[in-house]
């Protein structure tokens, strides 16, 4: 049985775009917890989501798909376990300007291996356009590496399209 | 001994180290007056096809290799064939050049010596628009460069070494053009690439895709050398669906061939879909190497069938988001 609250979960590092992810797809506007950032993170955006960002999309039945967005730090990972229950799939974020991406991607991976195993993973890369720290070649061959055959695709965050095209691929893998 | 007519070697496959130790064991052989020529690596049309049996397409490469074609296999087992000779890896200079050396005494009996190299017929190549495809899949994988030339119409040239097509012309007017224009194209590798003043103002596209959107677009359903309706495959990884031009069903079947190795008559049966539209994506990923064609990659146990109210949920989901 599929319990009412039904969501799906956008993770990845800070600056990947998962507001703008979130925003592209939802019926309004997130609620994010935003705050201006300090340190290192300073140099990547002016603020970051420090506890978590909240759509949804009222399906034509009355139910509700819940859009959760974890904080992008890693010292905030004890929340992501929780948000992750009821989820249905995962949307994986990875901003292509950090220094070690597939690194990145690969961190990701394995602290929801759990629950990408009981559901599913789509990964997109942003910042693809401005940084050539790695091809999609790249991430494909690490993902061949650990025995995944799952979607990455190259997205603008802020482009609706790039963000249901993944979305898509999510529903598509979660039906068959 | 025979000096005159070269023996046409295709290397399929082969590692880095054990090309070296081939071409070691070639020179040795051509001392001994044996005359060879080495086509471009991964080119199929040799008298003999040394070929290596630890990747996942090298079955189906050998399977495609016509019978008069010597195979000598590079394999940890011993293998057994029609004009078959198996090696045993890891390859050593000394074995690899007797062998050889045998291989190609015996091979010179066939082809005769009497003709000068000039004369000496290559095995065809595939004709029409699979030919056309494999050739520019082979410059895409060995990072070569080429001008295509098409009939009437505008040249193009391939930067391998980029990874890019550059073209006079808009993208969108290349791949809208019919089969028959790619058919009849004539493709001129080249030794380096050309200068910005020889290409003059050009627009550049990521090879990958071009071949993508050529494959899926143009190919009529054409299926790729060795892949019939009934061979099963798998993906190796997914197409980048937001940077190819992609149809929604293509994702479906994209999802299906991730979790296991299926045919197409399958994937038609599993999905509803029509074959010629399964074929197009096949067709597409095969031309930027996501296809595994070798796969024994079978469902997980856990990929139960997706419960009906969790289908629903999922088509209501893809309504709401435009995609149904």
């Amino acid at each position: 049985m599929i319990e009412n609250l039904t969501k799906i979960v956008f993770t990845g590092p800070v600056g990947a775009g998962k507001t703008a992810a979130i925003s592209a797809i939802s019926d309004v506007p997130p609620v994010s917890t935003d705050v201006a950032c300090s340190g290192d993170e300073k140099k990547i955006k002016k603020t970051t989501t420090v506890a978590m960002d909240y759509s949804y999309i009222k399906l034509d039945d009355g139910r509700v798909v819940h859009l959760y967005g974890t904080p992008g730090q890693e010292r905030f990972n004890f929340m992501w376990e929780m948000l992750t229950r009821n989820g249905i799939g995962l949307v994986l974020l990875v901003n292509n300007d950090n220094p070690d991406p597939v690194g990145q991607m690969e961190f990701y991976l394995d602290a929801f291996d759990s629950f990408i195993k009981e559901t599913g993973v789509v990964i997109g890369i942003t910042r693809m356009g401005i940084s050539d720290q790695a091809g999609i070649m790249d991430y494909q061959l690490k993902l061949m590496e650990r025995d995944q055959v799952v979607p990455v695709f190259e997205i603008d965050g802020r482009s609706s399209d790039d963000v249901r095209i993944l979305i898509q691929a999510l529903i598509a893998m979660l039906s068959v | 001994m025979h000096t005159s007519t070269p023996l046409y070697i295709s290397t399929i496959n082969l590692s880095e180290t054990d090309l070296k130790i081939f071409q070691v064991a070639l020179d040795l052989i051509e001392d001994e007056g044996v005359a060879c020529k080495v086509l471009p690596i991964q080119d199929t049309r040799g008298h003999l096809v040394v070929i290596d049996m630890d990747s996942t397409d090298s079955e189906t490469i050998l399977n495609s290799l016509r019978p008069g074609q010597v195979k000598l296999v590079l394999s940890p087992r011993h293998m057994k064939g029609t004009n078959l000779v198996s090696i045993k890896k890891p390859i050593r200079v000394d074995s690899f050049k007797d062998v050889l050396l045998k291989i190609c005494n015996k091979m010179y009996g066939q082809i005769g010596t009497s003709a000068t190299p000039s004369h000496v017929t290559l095995p065809a190549s595939p004709s029409g628009f699979a030919g056309f495809m494999q050739q520019l899949i082979q410059i895409k994988n060995n990072n070569q460069y080429c001008i295509i030339h098409l009939q009437n119409r505008q040249d193009l040239v391939i930067d391998g070494e980029r990874q890019m097509l550059l073209s006079r012309e808009s993208f969108e007017n290349i791949i809208s053009s019919n089969l028959s224009l790619f058919e009849q194209a004539k493709i001129e590798l080249l030794s380096e690439k050309l200068s910005q003043s020889d290409m003059g103002n050009t627009t550049m596209t990521a090879l990958a895709g071009f071949l993508w959107e050529l494959a899926v677009k143009t190919s009529e359903s054409i299926l790729p050398a060795g892949v019939g309706e009934e061979s099963k495959f798998s993906l190796k990884a997914w197409p980048n669906f937001t940077r190819h031009g992609f149809k929604p069903e293509h994702l479906k079947i994209a999802a299906l061939l991730a979790k296991q190795a299926v045919s197409i008559n399958t994937i038609t049966e599993k999905t509803g879909l029509e074959q010629p539209l399964v074929q197009q994506f096949v067709n597409g990923c095969y031309a930027v190497g996501l296809l595994n064609l070798n796969s024994k990659l079978t469902a997980k146990s856990q990929n139960k069938p997706v419960d009906v109210e969790k289908k629903t949920l999922m088509k209501r989901l893809a309504y709401k988001l435009g995609f149904a």
